[in-house]
């Protein structure tokens, strides 16, 4: 019932993808690494992309800003982020949503910013490009930023050797909020924290910036996933099979592949946990033809031979045989 | 010579010794005209066939404790003792014989994989460098067993390392520590590289070698709840230190020192009971081991530090028969 709306509204301030291909090209063609990925995050909402790697989920959120590695490259669908077309906008257009309607925080805080900057000098020079503020008003607003993510302005003059990892983390996500873009993309921004840094950040993400953007999180942790957004959709081989509200996802996995992921990761209580799936994700160059899954699957039949898709967008499963 | 045999299970004096045991160990290293100990004080044992797990967040010296451990540093003071003779005083033939018995497991295993040589190769140097075997030919049945015994086909003996998924070239590195028939193995993160669905794959690997060959581990991670389920053991280390030790469940579900509390409730779990827990968030991060601030090391996070913790060092003080903890008031943050 609400579809239609969400739709409007996340053309409007969100994310729209809708049957998203990503390949890359080779002697004979090209390979498929995303094959087929809708979905859709309207402002105020929060989704958590969640796969293994080489699943695609990477892949999926350059495109949303137009920052596909090469050689791939957006091979066919739709990718409409912040009403801007991305597939088919102009480089002008591009450089106003990167870093301005868009923000990204990117996974490796100790890379990200450029070392022989001052912090101040990284901000303003984000703020040149993306807004009318300036004087006293610029260097106000950039102070309410850090503030907002736990900082001082005191490290506006630090070169980013002086902070530790946790502090970069929060200065790449106020430069990603300087702008006060209307979608964030954040690309396993604490994968490379420390337990008791992560959840800082992880606190700030769901307190602070949850529900005020569209907020898409890449992981391959479902417990940081769950920890931060409402919604979660599972990726396998370039393809999304699960997808539904954290808590139905956590409840009742339907998506054989979602149990195992579930059931392999350790958790504290006794004896749980740590079952493996059997094999390992397949290469872009050898997905098997059908469900990708198959050849890992407990309860695979002839069926699978054929690729199953999603069922429904707000809560659905990609298989023949999903559980109840 | 005999009864200081480091190969040798029945040594007469063999078995009054633990297989490991570390004693007020400090490793020191200079940064610039200072000292910076990496491992402050640190005192523990390890026996036959268990899985001690170092626990703690980067720049806390597990690591450089493992590294001492296996004789790559020295230490300033203390020291290493396997099965009873010390690791950094050893005479020639016994250091031999301890690098045998002592292998270490990296996180990344493609580094460690030399990409230009065969996994026959790989497997056979080591060996070759230990005198297990003299000539390739000859050591051949036993790689195939060892592959088999990890999962892996006959045929990986002629690929390199890239043909194989990341689970993979961690099954094909533990093959090549255990052809050298080690007694313990020091695993630093062996699966936290891996892909979820691969990592309890490996980590049953593990559990079933220790059954069979009455391997020990030494197991480095951060990854509270996979200590939890696999380790008999755990140290939780801060700045250089032990700050809890006991029995691994017991300390990760019922945690004395706040640190513990602190990271136990800081990991994200996927499950429906965690997600609108309240959660302890620790403010800043961990000082640095050069400016050790003074009283407890960890009392400018901790959530219940009073003023004795600002001037007073609490020390590891056996808490009842099988844990320790070093906190002013253990036991009072859940």
């Amino acid at each position: 019932m609400t579809e239609s709306t969400q739709t409007t509204n996340a053309t409007v301030g969100g994310v729209d993808v809708e049957d998203l291909h990503i390949a890359y090209p080779t002697a004979v063609g090209k390979t498929s690494v995303v094959r087929g990925v809708s979905f859709a995050v309207a402002a105020g909402q929060t989704l958590a992309i969640v796969g293994e790697s080489g699943a695609g989920k990477s892949l999926t959120a350059r495109s949303l800003l137009g920052l596909l590695p090469a050689p791939t490259y957006v091979a066919a669908g739709a990718v409409n982020v912040a009403g801007t077309d991305v597939v088919q906008a102009d480089p002008r257009a591009m450089r106003r949503l990167r870093g301005g309607l868009v923000g990204f925080i990117p996974q490796d805080p100790m890379s990200a910013l450029n070392p022989v900057r001052r912090i101040g000098v990284i901000f303003h020079e984000v703020l040149s490009r993306h807004s009318q503020l300036s004087g006293k008003l610029r260097h106000e607003h950039i102070s309410n930023v850090l503030t907002g993510v736990g900082l001082t302005h005191d490290v506006l003059s630090c070169y980013p050797h002086e902070l530790s990892g946790g502090m970069k983390q929060r200065i790449l996500i106020a430069l990603a909020l300087v702008t006060e873009p209307s979608v964030i993309v954040a690309d396993e921004p604490t994968t490379a924290l420390d337990a008791t840094v992560q959840a800082q950040i992880l606190e700030l993400l769901s307190d602070r910036i949850a529900g005020r953007v569209a907020l898409i999180l890449i992981t391959h942790d479902l417990g940081v996933a769950a920890t931060v957004c409402e919604r979660i959709a599972i990726m396998y081989a370039g393809r999304i099979v699960e997808t539904g509200s954290t808590r139905s996802l956590l409840e009742r996995p339907r998506h054989p592949y979602t149990r195992g992921l579930l059931a392999a990761a350790p958790d504290f209580s006794e004896g749980a946990g740590l079952i493996p799936i059997p094999g390992s994700p397949p290469r872009p160059t050898q997905i098997p033809t059908g469900c990708a899954f198959a050849p890992r699957c407990s309860r695979p039949d002839e069926l699978c031979q054929t690729m199953p898709e999603l069922d429904a967008a707000d809560r659905g499963v990609a298989c023949w045989h999903p559980f109840d | 010579m005999e009864g200081r045999s480091v190969q040798s299970h029945s040594a007469p004096d063999g078995e009054q010794f633990p297989l490991l045991a570390v004693s007020e160990l400090r490793v020191s290293f200079p940064v610039g005209s200072r000292m910076l100990d990496a491992v402050r004080s640190v005192s523990f044992t390890v026996d036959t066939g268990v899985v001690y797990a170092l626990v703690g967040e980067s720049g806390c010296g597990k690591s450089t404790l493992a590294r001492t451990i296996c004789g790559m540093y020295r230490p300033a003071h203390g020291n290493v003792r396997f099965r009873g003779i010390d690791v950094h005083g050893a005479t020639k033939n016994e250091t031999r014989q301890i690098r045998k018995a002592l292998q270490l497991l990296f996180q990344e295993a493609l580094p460690s994989l030399n990409p230009r040589h065969t996994i026959r190769r790989i497997l056979w140097e080591p060996q070759k460098a230990n005198e297990v075997s003299k000539r390739m030919a000859d050591a051949e049945t036993a790689m195939i067993e060892q592959l088999a015994a990890v999962g892996l086909p006959h045929s990986t003996l002629d690929k390199f390392p890239r043909d194989f998924s990341g689970g993979q070239q961690q099954r094909i590195a533990l093959a090549r520590v255990l052809l050298l028939q080690p007694l313990l193995i020091i695993a630093d993160e062996p699966v936290s590289a891996l892909d979820v669905s691969v990592q309890a794959q490996v980590v049953h690997l593990l559990e079933r070698l220790r059954k069979e060959k009455q391997l020990t581990y030494v197991l480095i991670s951060h990854d509270l709840p996979l200590v939890s389920q696999i380790a008999d053991h755990v140290g939780v280390m801060y700045l250089g230190e032990f700050v809890e030790t006991g029995p691994a469940r017991d300390v990760v579900t019922d945690p004395l020192h706040p640190y513990t509390a602190a990271l136990r409730s800081a990991t994200p779990v996927a499950r429906i009971s965690e997600i609108k827990r309240e959660r302890i968030i620790l403010r800043g991060e961990p000082p640095s081991a050069l400016d050790p601030p003074p009283g407890c090391p960890f009392h400018e996070r901790c959530p219940i530090a009073r003023s004795i913790c600002t001037t007073n060092k609490p020390h590891l003080a056996k808490r009842d028969d099988r844990r320790q903890v070093a906190c002013h008031f253990p036991g009072e943050l859940k």
